[in-house]
């Protein structure tokens, strides 16, 4: 097979070549940071200094990092931190992460008033709607910065406002996974309590992420056992992960601006390029370039998938091949039907790539030009 | 003193002449149940005999030969020499720290034991009395004393899973689809002593690349039933299909496609000396399933005959054993098959042989079956 054109990165990205340099390191400075020798204390304070760096790049420095195994566990984190008392309620978003969307169901069966914000067509939080759902007993509400999905950005500042007015005591978390190196964040600026961020989103390895906490926020830890993180999140520290997300945050947070401005030539290219070719496309969610979702309506996303497969480039789907009904929660929440849902694919860049969009575009319009000829049926 | 397993088998009793093939072909299916675990097969008169296996590995060794067609019941035992004081005292240290009644069973394999079995039925029984004597009864004990000299002593006698040991009744082309029937139709048929093989029809990029690995997962289900392995044979239907759709009346779509597909298995079995096809076909069950539509399917056959073990069970049946066998939750995951793109609305119920030779005059079937036989793809278990 030809070279890849991998462009599913909102599922993860390709590493950054220097980490080799920062496992080398660690491979030789490989003491735990909990013992007291000076080797040891060398460690640490390396973490501890990227610790005070990763703040800094969110925009964070009212607040405190505590490492996790990712983002998926920085948000259960997040949530199980709050406190509802007496039918105080949660309010997550339809289209959030399994990670947070999962957590709160279980939570809801566990008795925990549950409240859904409605997205809009566009993919985001509604927020003219919030007093429909953001009242005085809300104790915490939750809406990630960007959608894993299609890319929209929801309007945080905004929504922390909101909240607080409503409820001083109110905490917001933001699940910043896909937003954090890619549009600009600021935690200070955003108003939020807790923020989740993601290295292997972000050109790092996986199995690291990190929640961020506004000083004076209590944060309940699951996992218990020696101290580590200020007793807040116990096990010895990934010390490899935590310099890694170091230096991809560093990197990515000031290279941002080209970062950006190049993604959306990519994305603009190939829209261009459909444009122009006369297919009948429809986009879901206008926010984060980084993200084109995007739906041929009458085929099928997975059989578009492994027809460009087939010519080396790499999508994603939001939903199985299935007879059954199409599953995709954020579509549904936007209003998508069963067969624009089964015609979705999901198309997401990286900065560090170079991509030959007229190679994708072209690749792309044949694929589906020639699958809708193919289930037309009968000339 | 040491641990052992003794198998007993059940039809092959019946078998006469060929008695001995039916003996060799079980051991050896045995063999490959427990060869992972390094556990040796033995065969001694009217029974088998696994050994050398270390205690931690017994639990997933009892599970594997449960998995093996042929065998009756076989129990976890302890070997000692076939002399009285042996027998008493490992019989006695069996029920050391047991409560409640019991009963001990002989089995005298080995005439030449000098009592008989009722004798040391009841002499052994009088020992354990006479070393626990608050001893009431609720246990069994069975003492096996066989011809090569030991005695084995045990308490549980487990069931097989019965029938014919694997590769005593040919050599079958199961159809295996993905769904909760074709599993099981192969696991009846490798019950009754049918060696498997099977093959898959696919509709890639129509089809999911997820249920590809959920059929490589029901035939890694499938294959301690089946003497450790089996081969199945992917085939791509799509341009098949994709040609049918274009060229032909679309509710003839799934006929002339099971058409094809049992062309291709048909010429599989030629080319792999297998002797029939097996299919988890049920009467009624869908449209491609009426009395009409088999017949019209099989009419593409020269001369391979088509088993279908399922054919009268009601889908309740086939869930039951798709449970026990571990095939179910695999089966129904979403991922289909056979691609529902080229789905027809109103498939024939009742397919007219001549209506539907007439739609394959319209299309270069030969020519398409034999690009997908030539682009097969074969995986090894």
């Amino acid at each position: 097979m030809e070279k890849i054109v991998y462009l599913d990165n909102a599922a993860t990205t390709k590493p950054f070549g220097e980490l080799a340099e920062i496992y080398a390191d660690c491979s030789q400075n490989y003491y735990n940071p909990s013992a007291v020798y000076g080797g040891a204390i060398d460690v640490r304070k390396k973490f501890e200094s990227a610790r005070k760096n990763i703040a800094k790049f969110l925009g964070g420095e009212t607040g405190n990092i505590i490492f996790t195994s990712g983002a998926t566990e920085a948000n259960n984190l997040a949530l199980s931190s709050v406190k509802f008392r007496g039918g105080q309620n949660l309010v997550v978003s339809l289209g959030e992460h399994p990670a947070v969307y999962q957590k709160a169901k279980t939570m809801q069966n566990a008795g925990t008033n549950v409240t859904y914000l409605p997205i809009s067509a566009d993919g985001a939080v509604d927020t003219t709607r919030l007093a429909e759902y953001i009242t005085k007993d809300t104790a915490m509400v939750s809406v990630m910065h960007v959608s894993n999905e299609t890319g929209a950005i929801n309007d945080i500042k905004t929504i922390a406002k909101f909240a607080k007015k409503v409820n001083p005591q109110v905490i917001i978390h933001a699940d910043g996974t896909q937003a954090f190196g890619k549009i600009a964040v600021d935690l200070y600026d955003l108003g939020v309590d807790m923020y989740t961020i993601s290295a292997h989103k972000i050109y790092g390895p996986k199995g690291v992420g990190a929640l961020w906490v506004r000083s004076g926020v209590r944060v309940v830890p699951t996992a218990i056992g020696g101290g580590q993180e200020n007793g807040l999140r116990s096990g010895t520290e990934n010390v490899f992960g935590i310099l890694s997300l170091e230096y991809c945050a560093k990197r990515v947070v000031q290279e941002l601006p080209q970062n950006l401005e190049k993604v959306a030539a990519y994305r603009k290219d190939i829209l261009s390029a459909l444009d122009a070719s006369g297919v009948e496309y429809k986009v879901n969610g206008n926010g984060s370039p980084y993200i084109l979702n995007i739906t041929f309506e009458g085929l099928r996303g997975e059989v578009l998938l492994h027809t460009l497969e087939a010519d080396g480039i790499y999508i994603s789907t939001g939903s199985a091949c299935s007879s059954k009904k199409p599953d995709n929660r954020t579509l549904r929440a936007m209003g998508l039907s069963d067969s624009q849902i089964m015609g979705t694919v999901r198309i997401s860049f990286s900065a560090y790539d170079n991509i030959d969009t007229k190679f994708v575009s072209q690749k792309l319009i044949d694929a589906v030009l020639d699958l809708r000829k193919k289930i037309s049926g009968r000339k | 003193m040491k641990k052992v397993i003794i198998i007993r088998y059940g039809e092959i009793h019946l078998k006469g002449k060929n008695r001995g093939f039916f003996e060799d072909l079980l051991k050896n299916n045995i063999k490959n149940a427990v060869v992972d675990f390094g556990a040796t097969v033995s065969r001694i008169p009217g029974r088998y005999l696994v050994d050398n296996f270390a205690d931690r590995d017994e639990e997933r060794l009892v599970s594997a030969i449960g998995k093996v067609a042929g065998i009756f019941s076989y129990s976890v035992a302890t070997e000692v020499a076939s002399d009285y004081d042996e027998i008493k005292a490992e019989a006695i240290r069996q029920v050391q720290d047991k409560e409640g009644s019991f009963k001990v069973f002989v089995n005298r394999g080995d005439k030449h034991f000098p009592l008989n079995s009722m004798e040391l039925a009841r002499e052994i029984g009088g020992d354990i009395l006479d070393a626990n004597s608050d001893f009431n009864p609720k246990h069994k004990l069975n003492i096996d004393v066989r011809e090569n000299g030991k005695t084995y002593i045990f308490s549980e006698v487990i069931y097989g899973m019965g029938g014919m040991p694997v590769g005593s009744s040919g050599k079958g082309m199961l159809l295996l689809s993905g769904g909760i029937d074709s599993p099981v139709a192969g696991y009846m048929m490798a019950k009754r002593g049918t060696k498997l093989v099977a093959v898959h029809y696919h509709s890639y990029p129509y089809t999911s690349a997820l249920a590809r690995e959920k059929v490589e997962k029901l035939a890694e289900l499938l294959l301690p039933y089946n003497g450790g392995n089996l081969t199945i044979y992917m085939v791509n239907m799509a341009k098949y299909q994709e040609t049918i759709h274009a060229n032909c009346n679309d509710s003839y779509m799934i006929t002339l496609l099971r058409r094809g597909m049992f062309r291709i298995a048909e010429r599989l079995c030629k080319d792999h000396d297998a002797d029939m096809l097996i299919t988890g076909e049920n009467l009624g069950q869908v449209a491609s399933q009426t009395i009409e539509s088999m017949t019209v399917v099989e009419n593409v056959l020269n001369s391979t005959p088509v088993l279908r073990p399922l054919v009268a069970f009601d889908k309740t049946d086939i869930i039951t054993v798709a449970k026990k066998i571990g095939t179910f939750e695999t089966s129904i995951q979403p991922y289909e098959d056979c691609c529902t793109v080229f789905l027809p609305d109103n498939p024939v119920t009742k397919p007219k042989l001549s209506s539907v030779e007439r739609e394959e005059q319209k299309f270069d079937w030969q020519g398409l079956l034999n690009d997908a036989y030539n682009s097969i793809e074969v995986v090894r278990f």
